[in-house]
């Protein structure tokens, strides 16, 4: 029988699923995934975590329950540091620790340390382990993760081609069915048949065409593209009238340029990403307003927050919106916000004009 | 220059001889008032931690009085304290417009050159007696911890409520007058053998409870709403797990020579969480499971509210308390906390530990 792996839906399944799914099928297990979020997932994870966490956090802790019993494994990597400058929020950091405190009656955790400070093939040695405990080959093992580490890339290259994150998992998937054919697939083709691409030329554009604004939504991949916590946040402002950059959409090699800028890193990796992008949209003029996405308690984002807002108020005072959610948040009191900003920037830019 | 600090506990004695010594004017950092902390949570961001709201309220105090440089430290995160200074700065200089100086001491082992340019820049003695300085410095500050730590161990057993309190502010003000490590050594001595004779009441046995958490709220007071000395006055002997000079050694200066420090906590927290998460997350965590191991009637972990790494902690405490069958308060503490609050739910948890403890045959008195 083949072990099955649940990997829960949340946090770091935005930026790395693709990957771990290419990683686990090779070697000949079966991917579970848990269920899009719901109020019961949420409920589950309030449940299971202490009040003082954020949305995130609770929802993840949702999603692994929700896994119990389905699975022989769930995959929960501790992500340490991804780029070698900035390590992760702690919360991150202690993720399958917290899991394991609190959660009681949970499968076994494969909890591969993933530090590139340790070296180049410190996050390669870590797969490989795991790939021990799965019981596969060494060989086997390797030839995977070759393999996972090129889905990965082409994942995040079809990101920055402004595709969302479930749209380019699926043509990640595609890629791999025609697998022998080792040239990525283009983007037209990756497009086509897959549904909400087609509706339009790219997917984050305005499907209300009266009037139009620049949008850069930013925040976390985990709080950005999970439609429920967001109360459908991207599709409602595309809705509004509101062409959306999100910081996923700004190539990694443009955002690494902008490093220079921060007179100090920030610590973790999403909050570097998020400024850099920013600071990005800014450099090209590239947009109207700034949202920024974040929940309640985020340690990390009382320091982006405010610096975002400073570095709004150097931008010729560039609107700015701070939306702060919850587990309490409703979608009626979002889109009267929503609403109300975009109508701002609409009449701003004829102002402007 | 003027400069100002953060006031942190009783440590300002020890910095302001350090830099009065050098050649500066010290605006002494008032000590965190109910105006501090409004001040600095109207222009710090809605979730950063109290530290970072208190700190903001103090310089913008000691600007009030004329202070035209702060010194604070950095450090490499991943708890925010390593940024507090960068976005302070930022808000006094960009959103209040204050003409101030922000001068911050990165961790030694990563900026020597640094730390260095800094000395240089403000040092207006020769080597010699800077070094002298330095060492002042130190003994006023293994003076103050060596005063607080006994004041724990006598107030639970003292006759007269407050007797000790009295002792302790009086051994502070001594402490801060003294200008020679000869004098510093004198006073502590006079005073820590005038606080072991006053009348105490031999018989108590009292209830042991370590406090852990992060250093600021644990340090200063004011945020922690007299945590220490609460318990102290409710008969309870308090070990405080962070002291400012141990916490220098063990990381400031360890660190500096790349050598990793509090090996034992770390070691002790490992079965429960195996990775450094910053701040104090894994400390609370190896210290929980040492105070268990020595006999501890319990534990009472104070954090900032939306402390990241203490979250964490929090989250795996209670499997330790389970485990090791040891009880464990947590006070999250942010602007709105009130003093009765915090009283009433400490005495409820000694009353809990005092009951706990005949129940396993034990006796308080």
């Amino acid at each position: 029988m083949t072990a099955r792996v649940g990997v829960p839906r949340s946090l770091a399944y935005y930026a790395f699923y693709p990957q771990w799914k290419t990683y686990l099928e090779e070697l000949g297990t079966e991917v579970v995934l848990s269920p899009p979020t719901t109020k019961d997932i949420i409920d589950q994870g309030i449940k299971y975590t202490v009040t003082d966490a954020c949305i995130p956090i609770k929802v993840f802790h949702g999603h692994v329950a929700a896994l119990i019993g389905q699975v022989d494994y769930i995959l929960i990597p501790r992500l340490v540091s991804i780029d070698g400058d900035a390590t992760l929020c702690p919360k991150f950091l202690g993720l399958s620790d917290m899991i394991k405190a609190s959660i009681q009656g949970i499968p076994p955790l494969l909890t591969p340390r993933l530090d590139i400070r340790d070296g180049r093939f410190a996050p390669m040695k870590a797969w490989l382990r795991v790939a021990k405990k799965l019981g596969a080959g060494r060989q086997k093992a390797w030839l995977a993760y070759r393999k996972a580490v090129q889905v990965g890339q082409y994942y995040e290259a079809l990101l920055a081609n402004h595709m969302l994150p479930s749209e380019a998992m699926l043509a990640a998937d595609k890629w791999r069915a025609s697998w022998p054919k080792k040239r990525p697939l283009s983007l037209a083709e990756a497009r086509s048949g897959i549904a909400s691409a087609k509706a339009s030329k790219t997917p984050m554009e305005a499907t209300a065409t009266s009037r139009q604004v620049q949008l850069a939504v930013v925040g976390y991949p985990y709080m950005l593209y999970d439609d429920y916590v967001t109360c459908g946040l991207l599709t409602n402002l595309k809705s509004l009238g509101a062409n959306i950059l999100t910081p996923e959409m700004v190539p990694a090699k443009c955002r690494k340029a902008q490093a220079k800028k921060q007179p100090k890193y920030l610590f973790w990796h999403y909050s570097n990403q998020v400024i850099r992008a920013t600071y990005h949209f800014f450099e090209e003029k590239m947009i109207d307003g700034l949202i920024h996405v974040t929940a309640f308690g985020c340690g990390p984002d009382a320091m982006v927050d405010k610096l975002l807002e400073l570095d709004c108020r150097k931008q010729n005072r560039l609107p700015y919106l701070s939306l702060c959610l919850d587990e309490h948040t409703g979608v009626a009191g979002v889109m009267t916000r929503l609403e109300a900003f975009v109508d701002m920037l609409v009449r701003r830019k004829g102002d402007l004009r | 220059m003027k400069i100002t600090f953060p006031h942190m506990g009783t440590s300002w004695i020890g910095f302001k001889t350090l830099i009065e010594g050098i050649g500066h004017e010290v605006v002494l950092p008032p000590p965190p008032t109910k105006r501090t902390l409004d001040l600095g949570t109207k222009y710090a961001p809605e979730f950063a931690c109290l530290p970072f709201k208190v700190l903001l309220g103090t310089y913008l105090e000691a600007i009030e009085l004329g202070a035209d440089t702060i010194i604070s430290s950095g450090g490499v995160g991943p708890c925010r304290a390593g940024y507090y200074t960068q976005l302070q700065k930022r808000i006094l200089q960009e959103q209040l417009g204050h003409d101030v100086r922000v001068i911050t001491f990165e961790p030694l082992n990563r900026n020597w050159v640094g730390t260095y340019r800094i000395f240089r820049d403000l040092i207006r003695v020769n080597l010699r007696e800077f070094i002298g300085l330095l060492w002042l410095t130190w003994q006023k500050l293994l003076a103050l911890d060596a005063i607080e730590r006994e004041s724990h161990r006598v107030r639970p057993l003292e006759v007269n409520t407050g007797s000790t309190s009295r002792v302790v502010s009086k051994a502070f003000a001594d402490i801060d007058k003294a200008d020679s490590v000869k004098k510093v050594k004198d006073v502590t001595r006079d005073n820590l053998e005038k606080m072991n004779s006053l009348p105490q009441d031999a018989h108590r046995h009292p209830l042991k409870v370590g406090v852990i958490g992060e250093i600021y709220v644990v340090l200063e007071p004011f945020v922690n709403l007299d945590v220490v000395e609460t318990l102290g006055h409710m008969g309870v002997y308090v070990h405080r797990s962070i002291f400012l000079t141990d916490w220098t050694i063990e990381n400031t200066v360890l660190d500096a020579f790349r050598v990793e420090g509090e090996m034992n906590i770390k070691k002790a927290a490992r079965p429960y969480l195996p990775e450094m998460i910053g701040g104090h997350g894994q400390n609370s965590i190896g210290e929980t499971i040492l105070y268990a191991k020595k006999g501890y009637d319990g534990v009472v972990q104070l954090a900032p509210f939306t402390c990241i790494p203490e979250i964490v902690a929090k989250s795996i405490i209670p499997k330790v308390s389970r485990d090791y069958n040891l009880p464990v308060l947590t006070l999250m503490l942010d602007e709105q906390t009130g003093k009765a609050g915090i009283s009433t739910r400490l005495e409820a948890f000694v009353d809990l530990l005092a009951m706990r403890r005949v129940r396993l045959g034990g006796e308080i008195a």
